[in-house]
């Protein structure tokens, strides 16, 4: 089975939010769908879903034209919300009643979701009651009653404290290890590194990277030199064609255009008897990817 | 399906609606007050009537006369004492000459006696009655006037049956003559039904809308809250939104419906509650001790004859009624609250909800006034055969005219089914445009914004 999303794009009157996305996940596993704020993550997520009408695109699930109503998906919108008078119990069940499961079937997914989350206690409280984090984690135990084949998370751990970010990051890593199919989208890039083999980037509602991340950076190369001297290295590295990206007491930071060119700075430093604390060539982080293909500019709408 | 899943969005609106204090608060309060205004409004006639009978003389336990002393001073054999028994009164005969030494003892006594005397004086017949008197004295002046008075009838009716009345004409004898006044080719009716069918459209009116539009507002506000908590999004993923907005208004609707016929059933049950104390009850009895219909005093017809207006007035209220009201209530409730829909989905913050439902709050007043001033004319007008067309305004003008007998059920259904037609390209417009808007977020929507996202 796979979800293959082609050439989806929409326009809000002559905005274009979304244009020509495409992607394929072709087995379980946490995708990660990437994007500055206003960069069409959200809109591109509730077209897949069938909230929002398409311009361009089709959406298919296991070959077939993928229908919400129809597949059992679970979805953590980056907006999130409960009633907040209502009881949490009562509200889990009207949304196991939606997904089609009767009290009976809810009881004990609920009971397990609350269990996993450590939020048992607060069943019989209004969401009102509860902490921005509970309330999180009840939506996420929402999103997962249905024992969902297709998971859709926007933003899962923003707002999270470490404890109850773990306790989520478990949650996500064992929803995986079940052979379920993830999409992530998160602005913290070292959960996405930790989580995520294949990813798309949007900026401005087009993708600007795509791929499997291992590749994006092994295509890149290492480029990316860290070295800390006992003496000033500024004048050798200029020599030797590094450009300084930037220098903290940890350090000075290089670009280099090959891995010849930092394999010189080495030579060059023994060379003239500058004693080398820390050398340290790898490849871009998706942070660095992320900034580079995203610009300095971000669209704050 | 589109639809799939209103069920559960109706079963859990409704749940949690009638879960919430201000619907259990409300609704015993409001049922409390119109169990109360209906047990009084049936009480309180009886009371007047009971004071004014009571001073006059019919209570039973507290009634201060025992024994009525009568002197028959005219050619007729009257015969009083099957009547004053049946009120506890002892009548014991006397010529005028021992009348006229007992009147003497009963000057300073304490016996609960009266005298009356009962004597044809220029050809009228009259009865003169004295009662105990003196500082031991428990005669209530009241009960003496009562008796009297119901003396003074039982004398009438006697006199006409023993003049060669036969016993069938007593009642219309004594019912005197109703003159009624009214323009040609109208229907006669009383100043008490003209009454009726002034106020009880006026307050229909009112009751309607308050209901229709008070739970429209709800409707608004359920759904301003789901898009301000952001659950609509969450929602989404399992439900469409014509079968939320289908689920959410149907709930509310059946809410309201539910508690209008509580309110409803509150008046009933305080009315019947009443019942023992209550006018026609006190009219029966007043009859029976009487000894009939025949035998009512002036004041007790006059008020049997409000009730038979009132009744006459209502006459009209039957299945088809009843039908004619909870369809109306259910199609005005859908178009007002389908419109109310749509304002709560075009805001994101609730703080916005108020703005956004203010078109709908001058439509609606519209509507009300629209209904409620013809009722206030009072006469047919072409402005009260225009509201019960429109359909702002037809829900809560069509149930009390056909009550009341203004319109026929034909009328009534032709309306309805405007009423009904109209709804459907209500609903049409609210479910195409509600679809569009429900994940907007950001400022209040206007009307241009909405019907622009929809095309």
């Amino acid at each position: 089975m796979s979800l293959v999303v082609e050439h989806l794009s929409k326009k809000f009157g002559d905005k274009v939010a979304v244009e020509d996305l495409s992607f394929e996940i072709p087995k379980p596993g946490i995708f990660a769908f990437l994007g500055t704020n206003g960069a069409g993550k959200s809109t591109s997520i509730r077209m897949i879903l069938g909230m929002l009408a398409r311009d361009t695109g089709t959406v298919t699930w296991d070959g077939k034209p993928f229908d919400v109503m129809n597949e059992k998906v679970g979805y953590l919108a980056e907006e999130r919300g409960l009633y907040p008078k209502y009881n949490i119990l009562e509200q889990m069940y009207y949304f196991a009643s939606l997904k089609g499961m009767s009290k009976k079937e809810a009881t004990p997914a609920i009971d397990s979701l609350f269990s996993r989350l450590r939020i048992e206690e607060y069943k019989k409280m209004k969401a009102e009651q509860l902490s921005k984090g509970n309330q999180q984690k009840v939506q996420l135990a929402a999103a997962l009653l249905c024992d969902p084949d297709i998971i859709i998370l926007d933003e899962p751990l923003s707002g999270l404290d470490p404890v109850n970010a773990d306790i989520f990051k478990s949650i996500i890593r064992q929803e995986r290890d079940a052979g379920k199919y993830i999409i992530m989208s998160s602005h913290q890039m070292e959960t996405i590194e930790e989580f995520c083999e294949d990813l798309v980037l949007l900026h401005h509602g087009q993708v600007v990277m795509s791929g499997n991340l291992n590749e994006i950076k092994k295509s890149r190369g290492r480029e990316n030199l860290t070295i800390k001297a006992d003496k000033p290295i500024g004048e050798i590295a200029e020599k030797c064609g590094l450009t300084l990206v930037e220098e903290t007491p940890n350090g000075s930071s290089f670009k280099v255009k090959s891995e010849a060119d930092a394999e010189n700075m080495l030579k060059a430093m023994v060379e003239n008897g500058i004693g080398v604390i820390k050398y340290d060539l790898r490849e871009p982080s998706l942070h660095e990817l992320f900034v580079e293909k995203c610009g300095g500019e971000v669209n704050e709408d | 399906m589109k639809t799939k899943g209103w069920r559960e969005v109706f079963a859990f609106t409704f749940t949690q609606q009638i879960k919430t204090k201000s619907f259990i608060i409300g609704t015993i309060v409001i049922t409390l007050i119109a169990a109360l205004i209906a047990a009084t409004a049936n009480i309180l006639p009886a009371f007047f009537i009971d004071s004014k009978v009571s001073e006059s003389g019919s209570g039973e336990d507290t009634f201060s006369i025992k024994t009525l002393y009568l002197s028959n001073e005219t050619d007729y054999a009257f015969d009083l004492t099957a009547a004053m028994e049946k009120i506890g009164v002892t009548v014991s005969a006397l010529s005028s000459d021992e009348a006229e030494k007992k009147i003497a003892e009963l000057a300073d006594t304490s016996e609960k006696a009266m005298l009356s005397r009962v004597f044809v004086e220029k050809d009228v017949l009259s009865v003169e009655s004295k009662y105990a008197g003196g500082e031991k004295s428990e005669v209530n002046k009241g009960d003496c006037e009562a008796v009297s008075q119901l003396l003074a009838t039982q004398l009438h009716a006697q006199f006409l049956v023993l003049s060669g009345l036969p016993e069938d004409k007593l009642v219309t004898a004594m019912a005197g003559v109703r003159a009624t006044i009214s323009c040609a080719g109208e229907e006669p009716e009383g100043f008490v039904t003209t009454m009726i069918k002034s106020i009880v459209p006026m307050l229909s009116a009112i009751v309607l809308f308050i209901f229709i539009f008070s739970y429209s507002q709800l409707v608004a506000q359920a759904i301003a809250i789901e898009k301000s908590s952001r659950i609509v999004e969450y929602l989404l993923t399992s439900i469409r939104p014509l079968a939320l907005i289908i689920g959410k208004v149907l709930a509310m609707c059946c809410v309201s419906l539910m508690q209008f016929v509580i309110i409803g059933m509150g008046g009933g049950l305080g009315f019947l509650l009443s019942m023992p104390f209550g006018i026609f009850t006190k009219m029966d009895k007043i009859a029976e001790a009487a000894g009939g219909a025949a035998a009512l005093t002036g004041s007790q017809l006059e008020a049997q004859n409000v009730l038979d207006e009132i009744g006459n007035a209502f006459s009209g209220v039957d299945a088809s009624a009843i039908l004619v009201m909870i369809v109306t209530f259910i199609l005005g409730f859908l178009l007002y609250a389908g419109l109310a829909g749509v304002a709560g989905a075009s805001v994101s913050k609730m703080e916005d909800l108020a703005p956004a439902i203010q078109p709908l709050s001058i439509v609606g007043v519209l509507g009300f006034y629209l209904a409620y001033f013809p009722q206030v004319a009072g006469e047919e007008n072409s402005l009260s055969v225009i509201a019960r067309y429109v359909p702002i305004s037809s829900p809560f003008v069509l149930p009390s005219d056909y009550m009341l007998g203004k319109i026929s059920l034909v009328e009534t259904l032709i309306a309805i089914v405007v009423l009904a037609v109209f709804d459907i390209l209500v609903v049409m417009l609210v479910a195409k445009v509600y679809e569009h808007i429900i994940l907007h977020t950001g400022n209040r929507l206007k009307l241009g914004d909405m019907l622009k996202m929809s095309k």
